[in-house]
């Protein structure tokens, strides 16, 4: 039954949003619980059940799939971890009109189906539905900051932006449809020729996918969101939310546009490095920790893009892999952002000065995440940029890997910004020891483990490889 | 072929827990009980390195039950996996060598570290970095132990570099004290110096091997078939020091200037090598890294880290030999070194000084040991590896004992000691059989393995380096007869020396350990052990070296006796008679001081200051300008991010007609 | 006078009316007006379908456009009072670069569609689908059925509902306990929040 794992967290939704109703206010506490047991059981689903397809091949679940869900999974399931506190209000500085933690859960598993039920589609119909489901909520979730002008703000941003890139999306998709006449994605790839219209359908789907990607010149609104949206939220959108538009874009550029995709890469290529130049440069400047992670989780999406670049289909695996790699990383510098924020309230970079005297145990989690994200070695953050600028450097993009190496040595430089500030500046006066919850410090020590097992122990990669190549180089021929 | 490799014995497929013990104690201690439980994290760090000793031991029982003594002992990868995978056929692996060299080095490392943990519980009692030294201790451990067992050339460096960083942390351990962060900073700098050689070695020799692979590489990996546990890499020690390959790399067509590119490679690795182990003219840094804790200089400075320079021209010794005249420069190297560094040992008045400057010398014998050998005459290689053993077991036992005295008197000079022989009996016991190991006694390993030595110069055709050999053994006797008489016969010279006492247990009980393997060391068949290429030569005790040698030891230890018994006006008396040459050699040569003329007045003034001057200049001004720029770029960039929707929504639409027109115009 | 020209006739009058009040639907300062533009936009659209045949496409256009989202943006516009506020003139250059992204992109997608060789599918009859058919392939799970994406079109509803339910909820004020849902008596009065002033917070100048 390869479509357990969904149902598994629709009913995990659903009883969430059910307990919710009969539950009173300190009880409700069970709810993230209960949201963790689904997430993990759906994990455990996923991981039992063997690919395979339903509907007359409808809903299919392969391993590529199999690992764009785990990723998704994962993502949430930190997301969870990360939430929790504040929504129970376990926190020293309270985050205005944050509350409602049945809907908050119920939201946040509907888009997670929504990406799940992304990556099995093989129409374009349950792909753009899906889409939505993973897309629709998330503006809510920006918004959940209720009696905050800025999270408000950000919703309504994200909301007006993601309506106009949706538009673009469905316009390409209608595109594709009707040069095929099928709605079905294998149909589509065997019935389109290059022309005009399908390079206009081309350039109205990346525009939705960039959009989900914050590939420049499309993520304008990440800086605006993230600065509003409560942190979990944000967590989510730079991890799993990426990992969404990563998904769409391979289901388009694999499955629909696979015998032309070798032609698309300049124009990838252009894409990624404007994205990763556009994000560090601009992540440079910025004071508050919220917009400074947008931009480096801009950058992250270009490095990630270079994936596509492949002559093969060899690219998938280690975008998999720094997706992976991504998620770990980012979840451990989100867990310390959130633990600190929780316990302070400040969120500005320069006022970390101190930490690493304060809770060394953290600020060495969060200069370790930082330095995966700049990937520097044995990080898997390293592993992950190695595997990914190799691919660009074989199919001949040398200028590219010459600006990715240019930009990780930028990004370097904006991460030791906060190191310094963790390790160099002086503490506050009266700064002492601060208190962690016990959920988030496994958070922040699972992932910032996981970040360094993933950089030094290879079999993850050979994993993913292995399973995901032989079943790819059919798909591409 | 890793069927051959699966069917090994299970200690030997999982020899890398050798190393991943102290690893794993290293994170352990430094993550939870340096901060939480410092008093254990001693026994914990301690009993990991037993632990570690245990698996060597495993490992070499089990390696030469595989290949008997007196049989060839050909070196095996028992266990390694990819690390990296640049491109098919080019993959950085990390893995387990055995051979009979790194087997020697795994128990050597160990067994002299865990001694040397199991002494430092007591030296550092008190110390409030105590959880921090042990941390440090252990990674060095780990770090010397991944060096030994290093199945290629990049795993070498890799290791090579973090031995340099946790000696670096060693040295400066005492961090308030700015003559111990002065002595680091040395330390790092030289031997990074001198790696900077080696990483161009590395690298000559990686692209060239590399390119021959697909020519040399199906030869050597079907003769290493079913002894490596993944396919041979063409940065394998295994490939890289094969005669096909050698060949190639010497071949005329690729000399630089009529030096052959071999030549050039080889030199470059002996420059890192010489820079770890301290040979002139890189030595500078091993006396002062003796600000270090004592224990850091027993394992550190005398049986592990400097050896390893020692270990890497062993390793790629068929290389050097292939070339010829790279191993000629490591024996005028070493065999310089030797008696430079023994001539300014009679000197000095710090009592670890006296044993880094024969620490030194020793390392030349082993180094012009390795230098008179050949493929076809290995004598010398097996006796400079009985020499590395035996010299790991008493130069290790000497600077413990001094540590003891140390410990015991709070003093480094030697003339503020005296008649410690009733105060510490048990440190004055030992102290005594290292001295006489060292200085060439029989029966003492000692004696066994410098015979060796000079046998392998003399049988070689070096005679020149023969007597070099002699005179050394006679200096050496002489210098460590000095400063056992200063210290522990007389009179107390000090107030400290009348109340000193012995030391604790767990410092003493090392102490009697080590002594009795100084003591017995020297019976060990080693030339049925270790040996390369042609059957190795342990032809005994040859007479016609070893009276020499022993007259040359008994000299020296009489002349010492003669002068430094009773009130030591004979030495004072004698050092005035020499003046000049004396203070010349007291002062090291003047090297340091020359290193600082060289370095401040030449470089710095007449190098440096213009370079500085174009470098705040016009460099410098380059790199604020693209700080600056990128920066501005950055706030420019960030103002587009206005937070207006409708400016968004333009971009959108920008964005999405540009990616037409760009797919619309490649298509034409 | 053939019936083609009637069609053409037709649809020519529809499309001018329905660019017209797109256009009004853009520049009209009043909100009520733009949204009464906006509903002549969505039935003139509905035309179109009838015109191809789509007679259930048409009507669910006009039940769930017309009759659903205008009303309630007209609803919106009264309960907000904004009935009367004017929308303030964009700068010219705002003006203008609106203006160019919109003609640029329809004289870029004109020229694709001209340039663009639709064969087969261009001159195919459009299929005449009863709102039957539609049901049943919205509900049919075999390889041409389409009960997947109807399945998560439904819990997309709902996760919308609770979301947009959750987000227009009233906060609690800040004596009430943090975690308080809104639901507890005591939370009447809302204060609207102080923004932090970021200097160079971007959300700030919107």
């Amino acid at each position: 039954m390869c479509m357990l794992p969904e149902l598994i967290v629709v009913a995990t939704a659903l009883t969430v949003l059910v307990a919710d109703l009969f539950l009173s206010e300190r009880r409700r506490v069970v709810l993230a619980l209960l949201t963790l047991v689904g997430l993990a059981a759906a994990l455990a689903a996923l991981l039992a059940a063997p690919a395979g397809s339903l509907f007359g091949g409808r809903f299919s679940v392969d391993e590529v799939a199999i690992w764009f869900k785990v990723v998704f999974l994962l993502a949430s399931f930190l997301t969870v971890c990360l939430s929790l506190d504040q929504l129970d209000g376990r926190v020293k500085v309270r985050v205005r009109g944050i509350g409602l933690r049945g809907e908050y859960y119920a939201v946040l598993l509907s888009t997670l189906v929504g990406a799940m039920f992304l990556v099995s589609a093989r129409d374009l119909v349950t792909l753009y539905v899906s889409l939505e489901l993973a897309t629709i909520p998330l503006f809510a979730l920006a918004a959940w900051k209720r009696s905050d002008a800025g999270s408000q703000e950000a919703g309504l941003k994200y909301v007006v932006m993601g309506a106009l890139a949706s538009a673009f999306l469905l316009y390409g998709f209608s595109l594709l449809f009707g040069l095929a006449g099928s709605t079905d994605l294998a149909a589509i790839a065997a019935a389109v020729r290059p022309s005009p219209a399908l390079f206009l359908a081309l350039a109205l789907v990346t525009t939705g996918i960039g959009f989900k990607l914050t590939l420049v010149p499309f993520h304008m609104w990440a800086g605006d969101v993230y600065e509003g949206a409560p942190l979990p939220v944000i967590a989510y959108l730079s991890v799993a939310s990426k990992a969404v538009g990563l998904a769409v874009m391979f289901q388009i550029f694999y499955r629909v546009l696979g015998h032309m995709v070798k032609d698309l890469g300049p124009l990838l290529a252009f894409l990624a490095a404007a994205t990763m130049t556009l994000g560090n440069t601009v992540a440079i400047v910025q004071r508050s920790i919220k917009r400074f992670m947008a931009f480096s989780a801009i950058s992250q999406a270009g490095y990630i893009v270079m994936g596509f670049l492949g002559p093969d289909a060899g690219g998938v695996p280690a975008m998999l892999f720094y997706m992976l790699a991504y998620v770990a990383a980012n979840m451990a510098v989100f867990g310390v952002i959130i633990f600190y924020a929780n316990a302070t309230g400040r969120e500005r970079i320069e006022e970390y000065r101190g930490l690493a005297r304060t809770n060394p145990l953290l600020a060495l989690a969060m200069m370790l995440a930082l330095f995966s994200l700049a990937g520097i070695p044995p990080l898997s953050g390293f592993v992950g940029k190695f595997f990914l600028f190799s691919i660009a450097s074989k199919a001949g993009f040398h200028w590219l890997v010459a600006v990715a190496a240019v930009n990780s040595t930028i990004s370097l430089y904006y991460y030791l910004r906060i190191v310094r500030q963790m390790y160099i500046e002086p503490v506050y006066p009266e700064a002492a020891r601060l208190p962690v919850t016990p959920t988030l410090a496994a958070t922040v020590a699972v992932t910032t483990v996981a970040s360094l097992v993933l950089g030094l122990v290879p079999v993850f990669y050979e994993v993913i490889h292995n399973q995901t190549i032989e079943w790819l180089a059919k798909l591409v021929g | 072929m890793s069927g051959a490799v699966a069917a090994l014995p299970f200690i030997l497929r999982n020899a890398w827990l050798v190393a991943a013990i102290p690893f794993v104690s290293f994170v352990f201690v430094g993550l939870v009980l340096r901060p939480k439980v410092p008093r254990i994290a001693g026994v914990v760090a301690t009993l990991s390195i037993f632990a570690a000793a245990g698996v060597a031991g495993g490992v070499a029982w089990e390696y030469y039950h595989l290949f008997p003594p007196g049989a060839l002992h050909p070196a095996i990868v028992p266990f390694a996996f990819e690390w990296l995978r640049f491109m098919p056929g080019l993959t950085v692996t990390m893995g387990v060598l055995l051979d009979p060299i790194s087997v020697l080095l795994l128990l050597v490392v160990t067994s002299v570290s865990a001694l040397v943990h199991l002494y430092s519980i007591g030296y550092m009692h008190g110390d409030p970095g105590f959880g921090r030294f042990f941390t440090f201790l252990n990674l060095f451990t780990f770090s010397m132990l991944g060096l030994v067992i290093a199945p290629n050339i990049l795993q070498i460096y890799v290791f090579w570099e973090l031995v340099g960083v946790s000696s670096f942390l060693l040295i400066g351990y005492y961090y308030e004290k700015p003559s111990a962060v002065a002595a680091s900073k040395k330390a790092f700098i030289v031997t990074r110096f001198a790696d900077l050689g080696f990483l161009i070695g590395v690298l000559i020799l990686g692209y060239n091997g590399y390119t021959a692979f697909g020519d040399v590489g199906p030869t050597v990996a079907r003769e290493v078939t079913g002894r490596i546990a993944t396919d041979l890499q063409p940065f394998d020690f295994l490939y890289l020091t094969h005669p096909d390959l050698l060949g190639r790399l010497a071949a005329p067509a690729l000399a630089v200037g009529g030096v052959s590119l071999l030549t050039i490679a080889m030199i470059l690795v002996f420059m890192g090598a010489a820079g770890k182990s301290a040979m002139f003219p890189l030595h500078i840094w091993l006396p002062d890294a003796m600000e270090g804790p004592t224990p850091v200089s027993a394992l550190i400075h005398a049986a592990t880290m400097v050896v390893a320079g020692v270990y890497l021209v062993a390793r790629l010794f068929p290389a050097f030999a292939f070339s010829g005249d790279a191993l000629t420069v490591v024996m005028c190297v070493g065999a310089f070194t030797s008696l430079f560094a023994a001539v300014i040992g009679c000197t000095q008045d710090d009592i670890k000084r006296v044993l880094a400057f024969s620490t030194l010398s020793q390392l030349g014998y082993m180094m012009f040991a390795l230098g008179v050998a050949a493929m076809d005459r290995p004598a010398g290689y097996t006796a400079s590896m009985f020499h590395l053993f035996t010299h790991a077991f008493f130069k290790a036992l000497l600077f413990l004992g001094a540590g003891a005295v140390i410990h015991a008197v709070h003093t480094n000079s030697i003339w503020e000691m005296g008649a410690l022989r009733r105060k510490m009996p048990i440190t004055h016991l030992t102290f005594l059989v290292a001295t006489l190991a060292i200085a060439g006694v029989w029966p003492l390993s000692g004696f066994f393995s410098k015979d060796e030595i000079l046998a392998a110069a003399l049988r070689g055709g070096h005679p020149v380096v023969f007597g070099l050999g002699l005179l050394v053994a006679a200096l050496t006797a002489f210098y460590m007869f000095r400063i056992y008489i200063v210290v522990f016969l007389g009179r107390a010279r000090h107030e400290h020396a009348e109340h000193a006492h012995e030391a604790p247990f767990v410092m003493w009980a090392p102490l009697a350990l080590l002594a009795l393997l100084s003591a017995v060391a020297g019976f060990v068949p080693f030339g049925s052990f270790v040996g390369i290429g042609a059957e190795a030569g342990h032809e005994g005790i040859d007479l016609a070296v070893a009276i020499p040698a022993s007259t040359a030891g008994v000299l020296g230890i009489g002349l010492a006796f003669l002068l430094y018994s009773g009130d030591g006006a004979r030495a004072t008396a004698g050092a005035n008679a020499l003046g000049g040459a004396y203070r010349v050699v007291k002062r090291k040569f003047y090297v340091d001081e020359l290193y600082l003329f060289v370095t401040h007045r030449i470089i710095f003034r007449h190098i440096s200051r213009p370079i500085a001057w174009f470098d705040r200049h016009a460099v410098d001004g380059m790199v604020n300008l693209s700080g600056w720029t990128t920066r501005r770029t950055g706030s420019l960039l960030g103002a587009l991010h206005g937070g207006r929707v409708q400016a968004y929504g333009v971009w959108l639409v920008g964005g999405t007609l540009f990616l037409l027109l760009v797919l619309w115009s490649a298509a034409f | 006078m053939s019936e083609g020209a009637v069609e053409t006739i037709l649809f020519y009058a529809i499309a001018a009316m329905s660019l017209f009040f797109a256009i009004a639907t853009v520049t009209a300062r009043r909100l009520l007006r733009a949204a009464v533009a906006l509903m002549f936009v969505l039935v003139l659209s509905a035309g179109f379908y009838v015109m191809l045949a789509a007679e259930f496409l048409a009507g669910v256009q006009v039940l769930v456009y017309v009759g659903g989202i205008v009303v309630v943006i007209v609803f919106v516009i009264m309960l907000t009072s904004s009935v009367d506020l004017l929308e303030e003139r964009p700068p010219l250059l705002r003006k203008a670069l609106g203006a160019l992204a919109a003609i640029g992109f329809f004289g870029t997608t004109a020229a694709v569609y001209l340039t663009t060789d639709f064969g087969a599918a261009a001159d195919a009859a459009p299929p005449a689908e009863s709102a039957r058919a539609i049901g049943a392939a919205l509900l049919d799970y075999g390889p041409h059925g389409y009960v997947v994406p109807f399945e998560v079109i439904s819990l997309l509803l709902l996760a919308a509902l609770v979301g947009g339910i959750a987000v227009a909820r009233r906060s609690p004020p800040p004596s009430q306990p943090l975690t308080s849902g809104g639901d507890l008596p005591g939370e009447v009065s809302f204060t609207p929040p102080k923004r932090q002033n970021d200097p160079e917070g971007g959300a700030s100048h919107a």
